[in-house]
């Protein structure tokens, strides 16, 4: 038994260096979930709060909705912190996508969980080409709290995702 | 900014620190590195000692900060020569990160690595969408390396997972604290004695900081593992042959001979005894740095990391490094392995997966990961080398220029022990010679007339890594036996030392007055003067923790799974009687070509 569902985080980002000066958008659109909740929710396996997450990214001056994959973990303890590392390729260049949910902790959940810093790196060479900040809008909160359950393959409660 | 303790400063001074408030600065943050708990442990240990020792020991009711020098080293030695193990063993790590930063020495230049020429490539393969391979293999030393090096070449997608990183020049002044198991602190207090096991955390795995000393394993040492374990160790000759031919094993040159080989083989002489030979070792470049166990700053010695990762590169495999797997599931589509990073946990999925991460780490994973039926017993039957030294205070300077560990000797009456070496730099003899106070400092200071030689003896003991919060806890206890047969080698050594000439010798015991001054004095030390509780022990080559037989089958495939196996010191019943480098790797090969033979593969293998 699992769960499958979808986060929109909307932001922008700054190129360090050689890219369009300016703010640009940046926007990720994520959807993920455990295939087993149990694994998920037991602190004694490798994927504790742990899964792999698909997507989309825009980018403004890099792309526009690419495809994207990789990890999101929920680190409550003790790096008090939501990690999301993916990665995607635009004209041949593979770009690694590393952002944080910081110093999360009860009174500031409003904040911490809706606000991502991240670094845009090339994925080859490690090197620094923007960095930015994405939020999660309260608005899209109904959609990330309907999950679709899933037992195997199956998804056995599919509620309408707009 | 970590705290200082006043004691460290002061005792710094003491043993002649040029700065020892800056020296002291340096130990205290070298100390803040140590793993948990150890870390918060030293600021405590060297104040309570500070507060304490004094009027415990001395008699005085003031701080061992604010007493004058020679009280401070009548301190010292009081400590050292405690007769509870738990004060000794309190002393040992106050003293540790002190003498590591008293004794530092700058690193040498960078030769450059053969993977440093692979490092875009490797870059591009570490790829998050880059998850799916024929064989996982965990762990890059003696048994990871060649196994995934010749899985590779046999044309199979192979990803190499290693937690430690690439041993460099740049690294090598830390070497201990960045590419040793537990920053060199993995030891056991079990039964009465201690031991420090040594074992390494790097690409290249143990090969990359080992002295390189390469023996083929004693022929009844492999009949006892068929006899006794049903271990399949027919035909290992023709993988013993490539491993040799791959690293290039030679006798040690005789010009590459340091200078505590030649003495000691010169005082073995002079004593009848005349069958010393230098050591076959993997280092044909070798220009005698003296620094294999902190990686060669040559790049000579032909460790993993450079005898078979570049080539296994080269046929396609990935490097992941500072990568932990920290979990492993075997199902019907083959084993999903989950890797931690600094900046992430990945998921790969394999085939196949051959855990070699060594005597400690591959049984964590089995157990942690409850794989197999056997997994209850991996991390039992722990078996290592115990292994001293003897320290010669020359009336000449010892060359220490050359090979640190090149002599070899075994002496017809005691057959499980095998004399070796090995010569250290300033920073380890600093923390391995057994004396205290004034005598540690007056030694130091005579650094080079220093010689010394160590042995190892194959064990009768039997220990047990266990697991707590994930960190490995050793228990091990040193057999009456071995630790009698080390007192007869140690006693052998020193007359070897006084009759090469030595004006003193010291011998790694505590409880007793561990300096001798002349053969005369010797004769009065007998080898149950070495109790397993007095005498300073490390241990070397752990092994037999997840051993064909008893969680393996003849193949070295984990029992109850289909596509896990082990191809490390772990498979080994127990010690192959000499130093187990060639031996692994020799088993690795077999098992990758039995591997080879048994696998579904995506990938077609070349024959």
């Amino acid at each position: 038994m699992g769960f499958r569902t979808q986060e929109l985080m909307r932001g922008h980002h700054e190129f360090v260096d050689g890219g369009p000066p300016g703010r640009h958008p940046f926007a990720f659109r994520a959807r993920w979930g455990p295939d087993r909740l149990r694994e998920w929710l037991d602190p004694r396996k490798p994927t504790f709060l742990w899964q792999r997450l698909e997507g989309e990214v825009l980018a403004g001056g890099l792309c526009d909705w690419t495809p994207c994959d990789g990890t999101l973990h929920l680190q409550y303890w003790p790096e008090r912190r939501i990690r999301y590392v993916f990665e995607f390729d635009v004209g041949g260049t593979r770009y690694r996508y590393l952002g944080d949910k910081v110093d999360l902790r009860w009174w500031n959940l409003a904040v911490s969980h809706t606000t991502c810093v991240h670094a845009l790196t090339e994925q080859r060479t490690g090197r620094l080409v923007s960095t930015g900040v994405t939020r999660f809008h309260l608005r899209d909160l109904p959609r990330l709290l309907t999950p679709r359950w899933r037992s195997g393959d199956r998804v056995v409660d599919a509620p309408a995702v707009p | 900014m970590t705290p200082t303790p006043p004691l460290a400063a002061r005792w710094l001074r003491a043993h002649g620190a040029a700065d020892a408030e800056a020296t002291a600065r340096a130990a205290a943050a070298r100390a803040a590195r140590y793993p948990w708990p150890v870390a918060g442990l030293w600021p405590r240990a060297v104040d309570g000692l500070d507060r304490l020792a004094p009027l415990a020991l001395l008699g005085r009711p003031t701080r061992a900060s604010r007493l004058e020098d020679p009280a401070l080293f009548a301190l010292d030695a009081a400590l050292q020569q405690h007769p509870l193990r738990a004060v000794r063993l309190l002393w040992l790590l106050a003293r540790f990160p002190l003498l590591e930063a008293r004794y530092a020495e700058p690193g040498p230049p960078d030769p450059g690595h053969p993977l440093h020429a692979l490092a875009d490539v490797l870059a591009e393969r570490r790829a998050l969408s880059n998850h799916t391979f024929d064989v996982v293999v965990v762990g890059t030393g003696a048994g990871g390396g060649p196994a995934g090096w010749a899985l590779a070449r046999a044309g199979l997608r192979v990803c190499f997972v290693e937690a430690g990183d690439l041993v460099t020049p740049a690294t090598a002044g830390r070497a201990v604290e960045r590419h040793y198991v537990e920053q060199g602190m993995l030891g056991s207090a079990a039964g009465g004695g201690m031991a420090l096991v040594v074992a390494g955390r790097a690409v290249g795995g143990t090969t990359a900081i080992n002295s390189g000393t390469s023996f083929r394993p004693l022929p009844e040492r492999l009949d006892a593992w068929h006899r006794e374990w049903g271990a399949d160790t027919a035909g290992l000759d023709r993988h013993l042959d490539r491993v040799e031919a791959q690293l290039g094993v030679a006798p040690t040159p005789e010009a590459l001979l340091d200078g505590s080989a030649r003495l000691v083989r010169e005082g073995l002489e002079a004593l009848g005894r005349t069958t010393s030979a230098p050591l076959p070792r993997n280092a044909p470049d070798c220009r005698g740095a003296g620094r294999c166990c902190f990686g060669c700053p040559h790049g000579a010695k032909r460790s993993t990391d450079r005898a078979f990762l570049p080539e296994a590169v080269q046929a396609g495999a990935t490097l992941l490094t500072a990568s932990e797997v920290v979990g492993l599931a075997e199902d019907a589509g083959g084993v999903r392995l989950w890797v931690r990073t600094r900046a992430e946990t990945r998921e790969l999925r394999a085939a196949h997966v051959v855990l070699a991460g060594g005597a400690v780490a591959t049984p964590q994973l089995l157990r942690s990961s409850r794989l197999g039926s056997a997994w209850r017993r991996a991390g039992r039957d722990l078996r290592i080398h115990p292994a001293s030294k003897v320290f010669g205070w020359m009336p000449e300077p010892v060359h220490h220029e050359g090979v640190p560990q090149a002599l070899g000797y075994v002496a017809p009456e005691l057959p499980r022990v095998t004399f070796e070496g090995a010569h250290t730099p300033p920073a380890v003899t600093a923390t391995l010679l057994p004396a205290a106070g004034e005598r540690h400092r007056a030694w130091m200071a005579h650094y080079d007339h220093v010689a010394n030689y160590g042995m190892m003896v194959r064990d009768r003991g039997t220990g047990a890594v266990d697991f707590v919060g994930g960190r490995p806890v050793l228990r091990y206890a040193v057999h009456d036996d071995d630790a009698a047969d080390l007192g007869a080698a140690l006693i052998l050594a020193a007359r070897a030392l006084f009759a090469a000439g030595a004006e003193r010798v010291l011998l790694p015991v505590a409880g007793r007055d561990p300096e001798v001054a002349s053969p005369a004095a010797l004769d009065a030390w007998r080898p149950a003067d070495f109790p397993r509780s007095a005498l300073l022990v490390s241990g070397f080559h752990p092994q037999g923790t997840a051993a064909v037989g008893r969680v393996l089958d003849r193949d070295h495939r984990v029992l109850g799974t289909r596509r896990i196996w082990v191809a490390d010191a772990a498979a080994m019943p127990d010690s192959p009687g000499v130093n187990p480098q060639i031996t692994i790797m020799a088993l690795a090969l077999r098992t990758a070509e039995r591997l080879l033979e048994e696998g579904t593969w995506a990938s077609a293998p070349r024959s």
